[in-house]
């Protein structure tokens, strides 16, 4: 009885080592023959981007423990809405306002920061702001910031949720002197138009980043409605009869179609727009 | 075998501790009786329109699914996620929406949010 139960050890001993073997063999051939993809385009897989926002979770409430957060005032908050208009507004955009083009494709992207609040407490956004985080464009604010600038920075992201997305576009207006964005150049029309290359698009105008869609990885997000089903959904936003040619105009001109709306003008292409409006309304899964 | 129980008692609540985002609108900011909210929700045939859970579900689909209205960021995409924002809405969607105007009234309203507030997200 007792030998059986030395060789049923060593046998698991022995596979368990020679998996081991196996996989670190996988892992330097697929580093070393550069077959995994670096590129920002390619995405994670959906369980990567889990394993990421749950690490990022546990780590930063380990980290902050000990930090306490000072009462956080109205005052303070008016002065952050100056920082983040200065400093913050370009990656993450505020209620109403985009984001600045270039940082729509970066991988993982900013998104947006009006339910930061919710998974957050003040000590651990000061922790995050001061920090950064690492393997993303997150820079750490500590050698940049005062102290009491990096809480003032808190208690605005503690306001983002009470704003309209007029009001967050005219507090931001009013401390920052918006010069426009010159239009993307148009790509020539296809004849039809390509449901694969609309389902990267998704991912470069950071679409996901407020939505989830079904099909598309990435974080898990409730800012925007779920994309899920559209084609069988009546109206686009609640304002446009379902077409492909509705949400083209939709995903181009948000404001103009329904005043008022969260969802940002992106200064998607036309051909873009396009591409996307077909994958979502016919190929998405 | 003994080990067993204790491990996957052990995975269960680690995969347990996955927490989620607090709802936008939490429980100490929700008012209205949710039981009246249902029969409201039934009588006015919101259902014809948006899933809602503990409800039947009809098969078109004219609006977005409130299953989780209380984690959304906005309400109609339009107002930040509050009680008021959403009774208002109830009341008196914003013009142009296709949502209808279905002369719902205030007290009415306050029940209606009390129900989609307290459902369980899936």
């Amino acid at each position: 009885m007792m030998r059986r139960g030395r060789l049923v050890l060593l046998t698991m001993l022995a596979t368990l080592a020679a998996a081991l073997m196996l996989a670190a063999i996988a892992a330097v051939v697929m580093v070393r023959m550069g077959w995994y993809d670096v590129g920002a385009v390619k995405q994670h897989f959906q369980p990567t981007f889990k394993l990421l926002e749950l690490g990022l979770r546990y780590s930063v409430r380990h980290h902050a423990r000990e930090i306490l957060a000072p009462p956080l005032t109205g005052g303070m908050a008016q002065r952050g809405a100056r920082l983040y208009a200065e400093h913050c507004v370009q990656c993450h955009g505020a209620p109403g306002v985009a984001p600045e083009l270039a940082t729509l494709a970066l991988q993982p992207s900013p998104g947006p920061l009006v339910h930061m609040t919710r998974r957050w407490q003040p000590n651990e956004l000061y922790w995050l702001v001061t920090n950064g985080v690492k393997m993303t464009a997150m820079p750490a604010w500590e050698f940049r910031l005062s102290e009491q600038e990096r809480w003032q920075l808190v208690a605005f992201i503690g306001e983002l949720p009470k704003l309209s997305p007029q009001q967050g576009a005219a507090m931001l207006a009013a401390v920052r002197n918006t010069e426009a964005v010159p239009a993307p150049p148009e790509q020539p029309l296809d004849d039809r138009p390509d449901a694969r290359r609309g389902r990267v698009a998704l991912t470069q105008y950071a679409c996901r980043s407020c939505h989830m869609i079904p099909g598309l990885p990435g974080p898990s997000v409730d800012v925007g409605p779920p994309l899920r089903d559209l084609a069988r959904q009546r109206y686009i936003a609640g304002y446009l009869p379902t077409s492909e040619e509705n949400m083209v105009r939709w995903l181009r001109h948000p404001d103009l179609v329904k005043p008022g709306t969260a969802m940002p003008a992106l200064h998607v292409t036309e051909a873009d727009a396009r591409d996307m409006a077909h994958w979502l309304l016919s190929a998405q899964p | 075998m003994r080990w067993r129980v204790p491990v996957v008692l052990g995975l269960a609540a680690i995969l347990a501790a996955c927490e989620e985002d607090r709802a936008a609108v939490p429980p100490a900011e929700r008012s209205g009786n949710r039981y009246v909210g249902r029969e409201l929700l039934l009588s006015y045939g919101c259902v014809a329109c948006h899933r809602i859970r503990g409800l039947p579900q009809m098969a078109g689909q004219a609006g977005p699914a409130l299953e989780r209205i209380a984690y959304r960021s906005y309400i109609g995409g339009v107002l930040p996620n509050t009680q008021a924002n959403l009774e208002h809405w109830i009341m008196h969607p914003a013009p142009g929406s296709a949502m209808p105007e279905l002369g719902v009234s205030a007290a009415e309203a306050r029940d209606m949010a009390a129900y989609l507030y307290q459902q369980v997200p899936p």
